[in-house]
């Protein structure tokens, strides 16, 4: 609604009529003669005035009356049909409710002649206000309840929205945080593909054995988290462990196809999501809770403790892996049995050992990027690392299968288009743009960003 | 069971036969044990009594696992306690109860569990707890001649379904649901609204209703965003609505919620601007810090329960799941009705077919006939042993079934929480 602006009137200031030799007995008599005042047309009083018949009849029109969102206080409804009409007036809340005694339609009329100084109701975008001398009306009926609400917000009503340039930093730094994480999950899955072949389904799970392991140790058994995290993070390890031990390296021994082990990782990564379930249920759960006010830091960027932790960490843990891989004995050894398994077992790298490091550091990564992964959120749940399984793979493909550089990338730009696309996309598609990026880079670059071009078939 | 939907090649090696069998096991063993939670409850039909009693075999179609499991139990508890009453009432029925999983969209427990539950002879099914899951199986069970009547099925689409006459529900429609919520978010007085809202029948219904009843009573809806059930990551969603600083947001969840609204808080929202609605109206209690949802209401439909059917609730919840704990409570004084006002039908009609109960529905709710009012079970068994007709009024409301098997008289109660993350009723 938009409104006129009349010249305020002089203020109309009430003489003081006390001289300076009233006694003080008068003075308190006088003071307390206002305090009753006061008290009478408090709000707790004010309260009843506002309420016209609302107990006598069972069909309710209830609303407000606000200027640029500011409540009216005072102002005159009438509410009339069906042979009945009522007044009321509005409460300090600017709020007012009537009883009519039938359901059906009634007019609904503002008194302009009773709103404040300065505010007056003109032409409307509301169609089913009408403008009369007396005011404005509102014809409105009811639905299938026995209530109706009707609200009359005058004032030009400029709304505030956060800029777009706000929207896209804030986004990207979101967008980033995600993207870090989605790596600590990629880089394992990444590395396990390059040097065995294997897509492995179960990976996921190993994201959320992580947030499941912190969640017990932080909150069933109730350890700090600063102990918790650490330790979860170690179960994990010893889940990958264990899983290449009993499962992996004797069917890798039994000389089974990348195809089977595939399969057999689908199977195992359903079987663990429903264990999860079994222990922690279907519902949500979360972790003891941390600092997540956000603190402005420069301009539009703003980031909660718990963010700055979270992708602290991410990024120093991604600048230890890349140190490993491209500084120490064991990272080459990674990237050559990466490059080529048959090359580097000939040349004397134990490979069945960098596999099985490969396979503990892989998973320790997920657990680690599921605790934090369920800061994030935040939330843990049964099956949360299941939902990003398609992501993390559309991470890899799209850095370069097999790299671990090639997965950081990829995820990064993941998580930044999965943010970033649905200032343009309706929220329920945000998967589709870095799906779609996917698609466009592997029809241009088959082995992806930073894959080797000899690896594809 | 979602291998059927894996990837795998018809004929290889018998290696790889063996090893999708193995896996397929494992598979079926992980639903295996998640199904155990599963309340199982023996009843032997007694033959002792008046006259030829009846045996009502019924089974329950609902979330013990994935996306909605946290309303299973409730809703398992509700009509657990109702087939206790009418066993122990011993007037001329005895009603059977097996648990089914009906799972989510997800991970497509029901295509199993329905065939199943039909197959065993049942002739009604409580169930299931989403509009989007029963639209996946009315088809399957009405054709089979079985009754379907759902405790929380809000979805409008409903009231017009083909269904034979077989679907009824004790829940209203969200027509209903959408039109209080509106008025509230109206009345308190906000300009402009944003949503959250579920992509799927039950959301996008609601927050359509919503939607018009609010901007019939002169606000504006600012943003509306929809996330996919599934989604794990609402960031996007939070940023975009959180972009138009609405006056407040209606979050249309289920489970969702309790990663939502922390991370609303977190992006600086005020909840006591925050409203929910049936599905996630729950205690969260510890779940958040204190004063996370301080003046948050929500609205959701039945009558406030007492906490003297919480507590059998619990009780009965316990002795059928080894000592398990209740502690959530959404429709269960509905799956209660809805098993009561099977019983009566099948008294009513003195016969278990599906049909037959199905004729019998609306009368012994007080639709049609003009039955004595009641308000349990024993009292409308003898009524109707007696010749009589009864009026069932449920602990949800009065029921009162229409022609389309909705009810007519459900109340939908406003809760607020307070600085605990506990809601409390706030009218009826």
């Amino acid at each position: 609604m938009t409104m006129r602006r009349r010249p305020a009137a002089p203020g109309a200031g009430a003489a003081g009529l006390m001289t300076r030799r009233t006694p003080v007995w008068a003075a308190t008599f006088l003071g307390a003669l206002l305090a009753a005042l006061f008290l009478a047309f408090s709000p707790l009083a004010a309260a009843h005035a506002d309420e016209v018949n609302v107990d006598k009849y069972d069909f309710v029109f209830a609303g407000n009356v606000r200027f640029d969102d500011t409540p009216l206080e005072g102002v005159e409804i009438i509410v009339s049909g069906h042979g009945y009409s009522e007044k009321v007036k509005t409460d300090e809340k600017g709020r007012w409710k009537v009883g009519v005694p039938e359901k059906g339609e009634y007019d609904i009329t503002l008194v302009e002649s009773t709103l404040p100084e300065g505010v007056v109701v003109s032409e409307s975008e509301n169609a089913n206000l009408t403008i009369s001398p007396e005011g404005a009306t509102i014809t409105a009926a009811f639905g299938l309840t026995d209530s109706k609400s009707v609200n009359f917000f005058l004032g030009e009503g400029q709304r505030e929205v956060v800029s777009l340039t706000d929207q896209i930093v804030a986004r990207t730094i979101s967008g980033l945080n995600f993207g870090l994480m989605l790596a600590l999950a990629a880089i394992g899955m990444s590395l396990i593909f390059g040097t065995i072949g294997l897509a492995n389904f179960a990976h996921a799970e190993s994201v959320t054995f992580g947030a499941v392991a912190a969640l017990t140790l932080g909150v069933h058994l109730a350890l700090p988290m600063p102990l918790a995290i650490p330790l979860a993070v170690i179960l994990s390890g010893v889940l990958g462990l264990l899983l290449d031990m009993g499962l992996w390296r004797p069917l890798r021994r039994k000389g089974l196809s990348t195809v089977q082990l595939m399969i057999l990782s689908v199977g195992l990564s359903l079987a663990l999501r429903y264990t999860f379930q079994l222990f922690i249920g279907g519902s949500t759960q979360q972790l003891p809770p941390t600092n997540t006010t956000k603190i402005t830091l420069v301009g539009p960027i703003a980031l909660s403790p718990t963010d700055m932790v979270s992708m602290g960490l991410s990024i120093a843990v991604l600048l230890g892996v890349g140190y490993w891989l491209l500084y120490t004995r064991t990272g080459k050894a990674t990237r050559g049995i990466s490059d080529n398994p048959a090359l580097a077992a000939a040349s004397g790298i134990n490979v069945d050992r960098v596999i099985r490091l490969i396979w503990v550091m892989g998973a320790a990564l997920a657990g680690l990027s599921g605790v934090l992964w369920a800061y994030f959120r935040p939330g843990i749940k049964w099956d949360m690392g299941w939902q990003i399984l398609l992501l993390i793979f559309a991470a890899i493909v799209l850095g370069g299968l097999g790299t671990a550089f090639g997965a950081l990338v990829g995820s990064i730009i993941v998580g930044l288009l999965v943010e970033l696309s649905t200032l343009w996309l309706p929220s329920d598609l945000k998967y589709v743009a870095p799906l779609v990026l996917l698609a466009v880079v592997l029809l241009f670059r088959p082995q992806g960003i930073l894959g080797h071009k000899e690896r594809i078939g | 069971m979602s291998l059927a939907t894996q990837p795998g090649r018809p004929r290889r090696t018998k290696h790889l036969a063996r090893l999708i069998t193995a896996v397929a096991a494992i598979g079926v063993g992980a639903l295996v044990i998640s199904g155990c939670s599963a309340p199982a409850q023996e009843e032997k039909p007694s033959d002792e009594g008046p006259r030829k009693d009846l045996v009502l075999n019924i089974g329950t179609l609902l979330p013990q696992t994935g996306e909605l499991a946290h309303q299973a139990p409730g809703q398992e508890a509700g009509v657990a306690l109702a087939a206790k009453d009418i066993n122990d009432a011993d007037l001329g029925i005895t009603v059977n109860v097996t648990y089914a999983d009906s799972g989510d969209p997800d991970n497509k427990a029901y295509s199993s569990s329905t065939p199943v539950l039909l197959n065993s002879g049942v002739s009604a099914i409580v169930g299931t707890a989403s509009s989007g899951v029963t639209k996946l199986v009315i088809d399957e069970i009405t054709g089979a001649g079985v009754v379907l009547i759902s405790p929380s099925n809000t979805s409008p689409d409903f009231t017009t379904w083909d269904d034979g006459g077989l679907f009824w529900r004790t829940a209203p429609s969200d027509l209903l649901q959408g039109e209080v919520l509106g008025n509230l978010i109206a009345a308190d007085g906000h300009s402009t609204l944003g949503f959250i809202a579920l992509n799927d029948a039950y959301g996008s219904g609601l927050q359509k209703v919503t939607a018009e009843t609010f901007e019939s009573a002169g606000g504006k809806v600012v943003g509306t965003e929809y996330f996919n059930v599934g989604d794990t990551n609402f960031a996007a969603q939070i940023a975009s609505v959180m972009g138009q600083k609405p006056d407040a947001i209606a979050l249309i969840s289920f489970d969702q919620s309790k990663t939502i609204i922390p991370a609303l808080k977190s992006a600086g929202f005020d909840t006591s601007n925050l409203y929910l609605v049936d599905a996630n109206l729950l205690q969260y209690g510890d779940l958040f810090p204190d004063g996370t949802m301080t003046g948050a209401q929500g609205t959701s439909p039945g009558r406030p329960i007492g906490s003297d059917f919480e507590k059998r609730l619990i009780d009965v919840y316990a002795e059928v799941n080894n000592g398990a704990v209740l502690t959530e409570f959404p429709y269960s004084d509905a799956s209660y009705d809805a098993v009561i006002l099977l019983a009566l039908a099948a008294l009513a009609a003195n016969s278990t077919d599906g049909a037959a109960l199905a004729a019998k529905l609306q009368e012994v709710s007080g639709g049609s006939g003009g039955g004595t009012k009641v308000t349990d079970f024993a009292a409308g068994a003898k009524i109707i042993l007696d010749g009589g007709v009864v009026d069932y009024d449920g602990l949800s409301g009065g029921i009162k079934f229409d022609e389309a098997g909705d009810p007519t008289e459900t109340a939908i109660g406003i809760s607020k929480f307070d600085e605990k993350n506990i809601f409390h009723r706030e009218s009826d």
